[in-house]
């Protein structure tokens, strides 16, 4: 329960994130009226997961499952778990424009740009985690 | 510098393969033979799966990792592999842009090209797993 209670705080920001991403999207059609919105929301979803995960990491490292030593390998697996998250994301968003008929990716470049926009973030989310620290 | 030059040779299936990729692409391969990409994709995963798991077993050994339990091995191994993928993504699209060039056919090639990368970077670490038993 300690341990569940301890996750739960650690993911507070990017479920809200993805909290708000569902109201504006099924709730408020904002995507489809306000197209540009989708840039900030990846860019700030980028923050929130590079600022959980560097937590998750701490985690890990007090229950003993981890030991990094080296502060750049930290950096480098941080940015890493970043961009897992985006990947799969990006592939839930095909899987679903694919299957459901949604349109969640309109097109290469604007994929091209959430990754972007979402590693950014992550990278962002990271150096505020280490300056709050 | 023997663990150097130890390090580097992690290297030489993503060498060989990115090398394979840049003699498809002079060449002009991947125009004709359409299909070609499928199995590079696979196989470059694969050797960066390959790549990466035995760099962080070598870290592990050399204590640049401490401990490190064996699902969060595999996830940073897999973590790797998707950064990997975006930035090669990232890159493709930058010189496409560029260069005025067609690296990159469209967004649900470039999303199986993601997803064949991915598959290929999970079968690696497997496939180095399988030969280190006891690491």
């Amino acid at each position: 329960m300690k341990a569940l209670t301890r996750l739960i705080k650690i993911f507070i920001l990017p479920a809200l994130i993805l909290f708000l991403h569902i109201i504006l999207g099924k709730l408020f059609n904002a995507y489809t009226l306000f197209p540009w919105i989708d840039i900030p929301m990846h860019f700030f979803g980028g923050i929130t997961i590079g600022i959980s995960y560097p937590l998750l990491l701490n985690y890990f490292t007090e229950k003993k499952y981890l030991e990094v030593r080296n502060q750049l390998m930290l950096f480098i697996l941080i940015i890493s778990l970043v961009a897992l998250t985006i990947v799969i994301w990006e592939f839930l968003e095909f899987s679903s424009d694919y299957l459901f008929r949604t349109i969640m990716q309109p097109g290469l470049q604007d994929t091209i740009a959430d990754l972007f926009l979402g590693l950014t973030g992550g990278i962002v989310g990271y150096l505020i985690s280490e300056f709050i620290q | 510098m023997n663990n150097n030059n130890h390090l580097w040779r992690f290297f030489t299936f993503p060498i060989i393969a990115l090398i394979i990729h840049l003699i498809l692409s002079v060449t002009r391969a991947y125009k004709t033979i359409t299909w070609i990409d499928i199995p590079m994709h696979l196989i470059g995963g694969i050797t960066i799966g390959m790549l990466y798991t035995k760099i962080l077993f070598r870290f592990r050994k050399k204590e640049h990792l401490g401990r490190i339990n064996k699902k969060l091995f595999f996830l940073f191994t897999i973590s790797l592999v998707a950064l990997t993928i975006l930035t090669w993504e990232f890159l493709e699209f930058g010189i496409d842009n560029l260069l005025n060039i067609h690296t990159q056919s469209g967004l649900t090639d470039t999303m199986v090209d993601m997803f064949l990368s991915f598959i290929g970077g999970i079968s690696g670490y497997y496939l180095v797993k399988k030969n280190n038993h006891n690491q």
